[in-house]
């Protein structure tokens, strides 16, 4: 439970601030990232897939347009005002026209045949009523005959004719061979011959296929790896009729071994339209759309390669993620910077208060936002005067002055620290620390008696490295004093009471290199073998009366 | 110092985690947040002459409503169908259109049996720019940026039916339709067509909607005796009609009629030994063998019990709907408004497979491509289907025997004979 409670004082103090800042800074943004990738992913996704189906949709269009325009061609062969006149020379037999009139037929055919070339017509046949094949312009077997839909030879043509002589509009009939490409196969379209408001005959004109294909073709796509199947329905399979593909000359229907693509050939033929869908792969492989083509009664589907697609899409992708991990570095350099110069003066902050006050006012400080004054018990505190120093100053620069103060005092503070005293303030030359404070310690009084001890040492040791005189009094005090800090802006650290007064009273009466102490602290003392004590009775202290103060020295000084 | 940092930290992963629950709720809005309700008006009679015919309709609406709902095609929408009954009266059908759309918001009517009706929804609709599906056969002669036609045009059904009757019977023939709009268009088409084949037309007699009294007509058609009878007539009167024209000519030689809007309800309701020998055109029969027909039939029994009486206008229907769900999916995806005239233009260009086959939109009139198909009903009271297009058939509103300004006197001229109605209320 402990543990757990340190980790989280841990990672909650101010000392954790880089990893936090790095977590707070980059966790949001990774997530805002993360959901705009995703955001603008979706977006070309759908803009891809409209594309297209955009794509199928202008094929479709295109190949509505060409047959639309054959049949205004048909409409106006039939029109032709030469056409009308043989029919109306024609002869009759059974109602029906049996022979056009052959000088009238032969501008016809010259016309047509140089019509031919130009909007790619294979033939044209026209028909009685009663299914006689009465004209063709290209000298075909089946002219003068009577067609029948059980005829396999003239089973299309037959169709074609039979369709517009029910419907009376042009209509159009596409016939395919199993196993055969798109040259075998045939675009019949077929209208009624109108002449003086009744119906005369079927003219029909004969389309190959292929040139779809070549429109197909010349239609540019969505990308390089697109292929367009055209596939009607052959005894109840789809089959594929016409294929093109940008940029290669050499086509072959191998296809069709998918059965993916069957499926979809077959729902295409039947109405259905699709979404772009997937054939092969996870995600990787060919993607496809198909959709229903009213003219010809055929599905197309549009093929292509799912990667050349989404080219953009990595493309993309990637600029993102340089982006996203160009401006983390950036972030995180960032953060690092500003959380190293935050910390850094935050140190600098705390070192500076920790020189200022002691360790436990700082913590309090910083928890409470004040230091509330306390009275505190057990506490011994000593004041050290450099005895001659304001004669030794007087005819010294006042740097100098300060520097041998401050030699002096540094190294009292470094005797302190040794005897768990804490130096509380300087006065001219005169050094205040006391030990106790900060908890209670049984050995307050000894502390300070040995620190005494110790500095009257260092200072005879200071002499003789310094070659100067100087001799210090010491004077100690034991009992209850206050502590507390001063001031809102400018805080300082202080304590007063009794014992502190009568410990500078001490200091001050006392002699050259004696440490005198008081009847408290003589009290307070543990060990009080380790001393030999010279008492000083009735001493008068001004402002106290009458006092028993000892003076203390260590045993065997001799030794030193 | 610290203090804010504790704020901090606390407001990173409360970000976060908000974060999270919003990035999850935006991915998969479709299932959590309540979906938009979209309105969808069915409007057709449940009452009245019309009633037996337009019942199935409804019910096929319906289905594909229910079926639109389950399947997920229109991410975040949930269709709800408001029902009305236009009780075969025409103003009704006005009135309840523009309630329709004022009232409920609807964003696409599917509605209207006669032509009658359609007319009077027509100005409602173009009036408030609401998009109106009209699944029944019609005479053409009409344009419309607010009605999507995806029953039979002319071309896909009066003509083909007559061309197959003057191959197969004869030259002479007897009109007979219900005395509105469809009937006189229809028979001025078929008038010019039998012209043009060099026949005869030796009768044409009109009958008020929903009226009995057929012993006259058939009277003077025992009497002209036609090759064969072109049969326009609508709603219940078909039940007279042909119930009494079996029994007057009993003994001599049967005249085959020929008819465009003889449901199979109104067939059952005849009975199939009174009505067999006689032939009908439409897209659509029970008995065709396509997945998707027998996947319609599966799902209507599901839910209704019973799969008589479904005709060709209730396919239409079903598919109408399912064709404007295809385009209102496609406004969805393009974030586009849904104003019922902007999901009307998606819809253009899109194909269906219905049970009757292929049902594409012709993107210039808004007409149905549609295969056409005639059948006769026969020894065993069955159909079978004698001529099939094999492919959809392009749409042609305005017949060639008249231009457009043509046929839009002629529609003007009886919309005035008829006191400002498009139906003749004198008789």
């Amino acid at each position: 439970m402990n543990k757990i409670r340190l980790f989280f004082q841990t990672i909650f103090s101010g000392h954790a601030i880089i990893p936090w800042m790095l977590i707070v800074a980059i966790i949001p943004m990774c997530f805002v990232s993360f959901f705009a990738y995703h955001i603008a992913k979706t977006i070309l996704h759908q803009a891809i897939n409209i594309n297209l189906m955009t794509t199928i949709q202008k094929k479709i269009e295109v190949i509505d347009s060409y047959i639309r325009e054959r049949k205004i061609d048909l409409y106006q062969i039939s029109e032709l005002p030469t056409l009308l006149k043989a029919i109306q020379n024609s002869q009759a037999k059974n109602g029906q026209i049996d022979v056009l009139d052959p000088n009238l037929m032969a501008p016809f055919s010259s016309y047509l045949n140089y019509l031919s070339k130009k909007i790619g017509i294979n033939n044209v046949y026209i028909l009685n009523l009663s299914g006689k094949v009465i004209y063709t312009l290209k000298n075909d077997a089946i002219l003068g005959t009577i067609l029948s839909a059980d005829s396999k030879m003239s089973m299309d043509v037959y169709s074609s004719y039979e369709g517009a002589k029910i419907l009376r509009e042009p209509y159009l009939f596409a016939t395919h061979q199993e196993g055969r490409r798109s040259s075998a196969s045939d675009i019949f379209l077929s209208r009624p011959v109108m002449g003086g408001g009744s119906l005369k005959a079927i003219i029909v004109i004969r389309i190959n296929a292929q040139k779809i294909e070549t429109i197909i073709d010349r239609l540019l796509g969505y990308g390089k790896s697109e292929e367009t199947l055209l596939a009607t329905l052959i005894n109840n399979t789809p089959v594929v009729v016409m294929y093109s593909k940008e940029g290669i000359d050499e086509k072959n229907i191998d296809i069709l071994d998918s059965q993916k693509i069957q499926g979809y050939l077959l729902q295409a033929i039947r109405g259905e339209s699709s979404t772009p869908v997937e054939l092969e792969g996870n995600g990787k492989g060919i993607m496809a759309v198909y959709r229903y083509v009213p003219q010809l009664n055929m599905g197309m589907l549009l093929k292509y390669d799912r990667s050349e697609v989404f080219e953009r899409i990595h493309w993309l992708g990637l600029n993102m993620l340089l982006f996203i991990v160009v401006s983390l570095l950036f972030v995180v350099t960032l953060v690092f910077w500003i959380s190293r110069e935050l910390s850094l003066a935050n140190q600098k902050n705390e070192d500076l208060l920790a020189n200022t006050f002691p360790d436990f006012v700082i913590k309090e400080l910083k928890h409470k936002k004040q230091f509330l004054a306390k009275n505190v018990d057990h506490v011994s505190i000593i004041f050290i005067d450099i005895a001659d120093f304001t004669t030794y100053s007087l005819d010294k620069p006042p740097e100098i002055v300060v520097q041998f103060l401050d030699n002096i005092f540094t190294l009292f503070d470094q005797i302190c620290g040794k005897y768990n005293a804490m130096k509380i303030k300087t006065i001219g030359d005169a050094y205040m620390a006391a030990s106790g404070l900060t908890e209670y310690r049984e050995d307050h009084a000894k502390n300070t008696v040995d620190l005494g001890i110790q500095i009257i040492l260092a200072m005879k040791h200071f002499n003789l490295n310094h070659k100067t005189n100087f001799s210090v009094r010491v004077g100690i005090d034991s009992g209850m004093i206050t502590e507390g800090v001063i001031g809102k802006t400018k805080f300082s650290f202080d304590i007063w009471g009794n014992a502190v007064n009568r410990a500078s009273r001490m200091q001050s009466t006392s002699e050259k290199n004696k440490i005198q102490i008081t009847e408290e602290t003589f009290q307070a003392l543990t060990n009080k073998e380790d001393y030999t004590f010279t008492p000083r009775s009735n001493l008068t202290v001004k402002g106290l009366g009458e006092l028993n103060t000892y003076f203390v020295e260590e045993k065997d000084s001799a030794n030193f | 110092m610290k203090l804010y940092y504790k704020y901090v930290i606390f407001f990173m992963i409360a970000f976060m985690f908000f974060g999270a629950i919003f990035y999850y709720v935006y991915s998969y809005r479709n299932f959590l947040v309540n979906k938009e309700v979209i309105k969808v008006g069915v409007l057709f009679s449940q009452s009245g002459t019309m009633e037996l015919t337009e019942k199935t309709i409804i019910n096929a609406t319906l289905l594909a409503i229910d079926e639109v709902n389950k399947s997920g095609i229109l991410p975040g929408v949930r269709l709800e169908p408001v029902v009305y009954d236009g009780a075969s009266n025409w103003e009704r059908f006005a009135f309840l259109a523009r309630k329709m759309i004022l009232k409920d918001k609807v964003k696409v009517i599917v509605g209207c049996w006669s032509s009658s009706c359609r007319k009077a929804v027509k100005s409602v609709v173009e009036k408030y720019n609401n998009l109106l599906i009209y699944p029944t056969q019609f005479e053409g002669t009409e344009e419309s940026h607010n009605i999507v036609y995806l029953g039979a045009a002319p071309n896909q059904q009066v003509i083909p039916g007559i061309s197959w009757m003057f191959d197969h019977y004869g030259k002479k023939v007897y009109l007979i339709g219900s005395d509105y709009i469809y009937p006189h268009v229809a028979n001025e088409i078929i008038l010019a067509d039998v012209k043009s084949l060099g026949g005869e037309i030796v009768g044409v007699k009109y009958l008020p909607l929903g009226s009995n009294d057929v012993g006259d007509v058939i009277n003077d058609i025992i009497k002209k005796r036609p090759d064969f009878i072109v049969n326009t007539i609508n709603g219940s009167t078909n039940i007279a009609f042909f119930t009494q024209l079996n029994a007057l000519t009993t003994g001599i030689k049967r005249i085959p009629v020929i008819s465009f809007s003889v449901s199979d309800a109104e067939v059952n309701k005849i009975g199939i030994d009174k009505y067999k020998g006689n032939y009908q055109v439409w897209s659509y029969f029970t008995l065709l063998d396509t997945p998707e027909n027998k996947a319609f039939l599966k799902a209507y029994q599901k839910k209704y019990g019973n799969v008589n009486n479904i005709s060709d206008p209730a396919i239409t229907a079903y598919a109408g709907l399912k064709l404007w769900t295809q385009g209102l999916a496609q406004a969805i995806t393009q974030s586009v408004d849904l104003n019922p005239n902007i999901i009307r233009g998606f819809m253009l260009r899109q194909s269906i497979a219905s049970p009757a086959g292929v049902i594409y939109i012709d993107p210039f009139n808004a007409m149905a491509w549609r295969t056409v198909l005639i059948s006769k009903v026969n020894d065993q009271g069955k159909m079978d289907i004698v001529w099939s297009s094999k492919s959809p058939i392009e749409p042609v509103n305005y017949m060639n025997s008249k231009t457009k300004t043509e046929w839009d006197l002629f529609e003007y001229q009886l919309y005035t004979k008829w006191n400002e109605a498009w139906e003749n209320l004198s008789n």
